[in-house]
């Protein structure tokens, strides 16, 4: 690992040898002496009353050590990223199918599953409300109403009609249930250290959040707790809420022995949160030379049992409802229900790709009913330099869209019209971070004895590649080689907070943080000739005489927050931007499509590790192909992945990627983010070009055969009604 | 997760219909189905697994009209003979999950299990297949047809083994198999035809379709391929013939949900083949 590891190298991850040799542990690869076992008991039912537990036949089978109910929880029975309001074992009453109600432990991991399939429950049904639309009308799951949260987003004179649109359109799309479906699953391993500090290493993208719901689970400092992250297999948004973390230190607390828990595919499938289904009704207006003049949004989501990211969910896609798009006037209005369904949490975009296929599918439509080439349309409302998002935001800098549109022209112009093929655009614009509210990130650099720099990252690499484009990041400002750093990584002891890996952040926010740590050691370094030669070693002696061993680095991403009834304000730093152009082959006797080309072209700030940030948008890709035609979530129908199809090889399209380069000055030599903008625009492309190829137009996602079979049968009972 | 189980590999069929005949078992060959079914189950019966039994294996070369149970679906699909012989059976063992379920997974196991959805048994009905079944104190022969009684049932008795699968060949037809699937790989069929085709200018001479996935269990569609097979070929006629087919699959099922899109696609499908792909 030389200095060729710096910004704009696509060097080899550096996590990717010993991931290759299979040296890295994932957490249920993990074995302890003396370890044991826990299984979570779930509620077979939606909605219902716990009227009585009968245990004794767990009893019966040798090897159960404990069964833990909510009553042995010491500290806080909720947990929560926004608000604390699910429990982690039932007091009585449960709200979805799969609601954890016990922990079963044993020596082993059968004992521990025989057990808990004998545990009996009585339940009392209640009545289910399925639908946020019956969730609106109907009976309150709880008090306050079954409402998350409202959120509006006003612009411009919102409240006037259409009437200096010379063109609408309108209509209504839907979205369902979507799983991670992460190949590792949920698993962590805890265990008690002889002063009584509980251990966890977990699957996990964020371990100083899992510290601090675990301390209040047990009633302890959040000192005797600490989150180590195991090497993780992807987590998309489904490993940021607790998922095992709970049980294992519930466990750990109550035996003082090892535990694990391990979820089989089946319990993920279940118990993990889902990504939102949206409801949206979109009405968009234009003038003849195709300038936006005013859409209305509304959107009704289903958060599921409990709030989870809900609010996140329901804010985002309101505030990215336009798409990337100067549009002067508009009013959204995002709604978010509970219901009995699974709980909804961070997917993949937080509701981002939803609005996506929404959009594009509106900015199709007006093209055509203007007869407009679908890219001339995107290019004349594109968002620039210098223009007005629908938050009110002026963007200043980095703004590549308008370069990502230009850099697909020339294959949209040069586009064959084969029979049975047809092309699509899909566009985006992404805020990359938490939208309008802190959300920093820290990290320092240590000098070390043996002559190292330590890096000393509380950001969880999740199979991104974050590690790699990190150090890339660390080794650019310091100006030194790989060999020089050693990655301390993802362990709360050695470690400060660096938020969540999610909303496509830890390159601009923790990368900056690296910047800046690398800055002040880079002073101390060069003040103590460091380059011109002098040995770290030395440096060491004298910087621990001078106490100067440890350099900091900070940065929070400048935002504002949103206007509680207009939605207006900055609530992103930078924003990135992509289009995606798919070409897209339709059966026509089966129906069945089959994604032939995709080029992407995305504005990413600058490229720090150009092989990951198209390995990202490969993935983005194939995940797209998933949310547009195959994956679907159906709640206490869904149990396993010979149920829900995910895309394989077999049905990824030839992919071209280009990189479009706007730095962003805030960022890390100028970075942005990729993670979720990659899968943001893909299924919007797709399905504007089976609208291309067949004539019709999907509204419900995903699109598979079944349901454009029904669609193409409707449009020709409607064609020969004419 | 899987119970604890015991499994033994009997050396011969002898050793195996004794087994079967004194003891609850389950016979297995392969386990790509009956593995994930037994993980469901607290308590699993004795498993046999019959795919060491030198009586039941054979090549393509020594017995050309005679499957072998223990045959994989991969050696199906890559068997230069069978393709030559039975291409639709073929290809539709090409088409199975993956290269590891096709390479565990028998064409024994496919018909023990009957699934609706199974992708060598259309084909091997097109072949006119018989199954020669054998226990400890018999031995018959049944059609394929008659064996699969409903779902995941067969008249194959517990203390039964499959011995052989005879088909006959159909040189000069025009033969193949469709199927509908989610994605690419990995994916049971929503919907699959196979077909063998003999045709002489305008006239179709012997027609031959098995559908999978559109009923309980697999049909030979006899009412089409009678109205079909003699006769001119004329649009009329075959969509005729094609809501013949398509009325006893509405018969036979309480027509389901996914009976929406699957019988508008059978009608795409049959009549593409049977129009020769030119079919507008």
């Amino acid at each position: 690992m030389g200095w060729s590891m710096g910004v704009g190298k696509g060097i080899e991850r550096i996590d990717a040898l010993q991931k290759v040799l299979g040296n890295c542990l994932f957490a249920g690869d993990i074995r302890m002496e003396g370890m044991l076992f826990g299984v979570v008991v779930r509620s077979n039912r939606p909605h219902a009353k716990i009227l009585e537990i009968d245990d004794k036949a767990a009893w019966e089978v040798p090897g159960l050590v404990k069964i833990i109910t909510h009553k042995e929880i010491p500290g806080r029975n909720r947990f929560g990223v926004l608000r604390k309001d699910q429990p982690y074992l039932a007091e009585g009453y449960v709200r979805y199918l799969g609601e954890p109600i016990l922990l079963v432990v044993a020596q082993d991991e059968r004992s521990a599953r025989r057990a808990a399939k004998r545990i009996k429950v009585v339940y009392q049904d209640l009545p289910i409300i399925s639908d946020p639309q019956e969730a609106r009308m109907g009976t309150p799951l709880r008090d306050g109403g079954n409402l998350l949260t409202q959120k509006r987003l006003i612009k411009g004179n919102w409240d006037k009609g259409f009437e200096d649109s010379d063109v609408i359109v309108e209509h209504h799309y839907v979205t369902h249930f979507l799983d991670h479906a992460f190949l590792e699953c949920e698993a962590g391993v805890g265990y008690m250290e002889e002063e009584g500090q509980i251990v966890i290493i977990s699957s996990t993208q964020n371990i100083h959040y899992k510290q601090k719901e675990v301390a209040a689970l047990l009633n302890m400092p959040e000192s005797k707790i600490r989150v180590i992250q195991a090497t993780t297999g992807g987590g998309f948004g489904g490993k940021l809420d607790v998922t095992v973390e709970g049980y294992v230190a519930l466990g750990v607390f109550h035996t003082k022995r090892p535990v694990m828990v391990r979820y089989t595919r089946e319990e993920s499938m279940l118990s993990n949160t889902k990504r939102h289904p949206l409801s949206i009704w979109y009405k968009s207006g234009a003038k003849r030379d195709g300038a936006l003049t005013r859409v209305q949004v509304r959107i009704v989501g289903d958060t599921g049992a409990y709030a989870s990211y809900g609010e996140v969910v329901a804010q985002r896609a309101c505030v990215h409802a336009t798409g990337p798009y100067e549009i002067p006037n508009c009013y959204v209005e995002s709604l978010m229900y509970y219901t009995n369904n699974p709980v909804a949490g961070a997917m993949r975009g937080f509701g981002v790709p939803q609005m996506a296929f929404a959009h594009e599918s509106q900015m199709d439509e007006l093209a055509q009913l203007l007869g407009m080439d679908p890219l001339e349309i995107r290019l004349k409302n594109c968002l620039r330099k210098g223009s007005s998002t629908a938050t009110g935001q002026r963007l200043d800098h980095s703004v590549g869209f308008e370069d990502t549109l230009k850099a697909i022209e020339p294959y949209w112009r040069e586009r064959d019209f084969n029979k049975n093929t047809g092309h699509g655009l899909g566009s985006m614009y992404y805020g990359i971070g938490n939208t309008g509210v802190p959300n920093p990130s820290a990290c320092f650099l240590t000098l070390r004895p043996d002559g190292l720099i330590g890096f000393h990252l509380g950001a969880c690499e999740i199979g991104q590649g974050s590690d790699t484009v990190l150090m890339q990041i660390l080794l650019e400002a310091l100006g030194v080689e790989g060999k020089s750093v050693v990655l301390v990584r993802g362990d709360t002891e050695a470690s400060m907070d660096a938020g969540s890996t999610s909303a496509s952040r830890q390159t601009y926010i923790t990368g900056r943080a690296a910047f800046e740590a690398a800055l002040k050691l880079k002073g101390y370094l060069e003040q103590k000739g460091f380059y011109k030669g002098r040995d770290l070693k030395e440096i060491y002696q004298e910087a621990s005489t001078e106490g100067m061993l440890r350099f900091d680095g900070f940065f929070d991403p400048p935002t504002t927050p949103l206007d509680p009834n207009t939605g207006q304000g900055i609530p992103y730093a930078t924003y990135a931007f992509a289009t995606h152009m798919s070409q897209v082959e339709v059966d026509t006797s089966t129906f069945r499509c089959r994604v032939r080309k995709v080029i992407a072209a995305h504005d990413v700030g600058t490229v720090i590790n150009p092989v990951t940030t198209k390995g990202q948008i490969y993935g983005g890709i194939a995940m797209g192909i998933g949310l547009a035609l195959m994956e679907e979530y159906v709640p206490q129908r869904t149990k396993n992945l010979n149920q829900y199809f995910i895309p394989t090889a077999m049905d990824m399209p030839e992919v071209k990627v280009i990189l479009v380069e706007d730095p962003e000055p805030t960022g890390p030599f100028g970075a942005k983010g990729v993670g979720e903008p990659a899968l943001i625009p893909q299924a919007a492309s797709i399905c504007n070009a089976i609208k291309d190829a067949t004539g019709f137009r999907p509204f419900e996602l995903p699109c598979n055969f079944e349901r454009l079979c029904l669609l193409g049968e409707k449009e020709r009972a409607i064609g020969s009604q004419k | 997760m899987l119970p604890e189980f015991k499994c033994v590999v009997p050396r011969s069929i002898k050793e195996a219909l004794t087994l079967l005949s004194e003891n609850e078992c389950k016979v297995i060959a392969g386990g790509t189905d009956l593995l994930i079914e037994l993980q469901h189950q607290d308590i699993a019966a004795l498993l046999v697994d019959v795919t060491k039994i030198p009586e039941l294996m054979w090549g393509p070369e020594d017995r050309p009209f005679l499957i072998s149970p223990l045959y994989t679906h991969g050696f199906v699909a890559g068997s230069a003979m069978i393709k030559d012989t039975f291409p639709s059976f073929a290809l539709a063992c090409s088409k199975v999950g993956s290269p590891q379920i096709r390479n565990m997974g028998t064409v024994g196991g496919n018909i023990g299990n009957a699934s609706p959805a199974a992708d060598s048994i259309p084909p091997l009905m097109i072949y006119d297949a018989r199954v020669r079944l054998i226990s400890s104190s018999q031995e018959r022969e049944l059609p394929l047809e008659e064996l699969l009684v409903d779902a995941y049932k067969t008249q194959i008795r517990k203390d039964e083994v499959i011995a052989s699968v005879s088909i006959t060949p159909l040189p000069n037809y025009r033969q193949g198999y469709k199927r509908l699937t989610i994605r690419e790989a990995l994916a049971l069929s929503r919907l699959s035809v196979a077909y063998a085709i003999k045709e002489e200018g305008k006239r179709w001479l012997d027609v031959r379709i098995a559908i999978g996935s559109a009923t309980p269990v697999c049909i030979r569609a006899r009412e089409l391929e009678e109205a079909l097979s003699g006769e001119l070929k004329d649009l009329d006629l075959l969509n005729q013939a094609i809501e013949q087919t398509i009325l006893r699959i509405e018969s036979q099922v309480n027509v389901r949900e996914s009976h929406r899109f699957k019988l508008p696609i059978l009608r795409n499908l049959l009549r593409e083949i049977l129009w020769g792909g030119a079919w507008e």
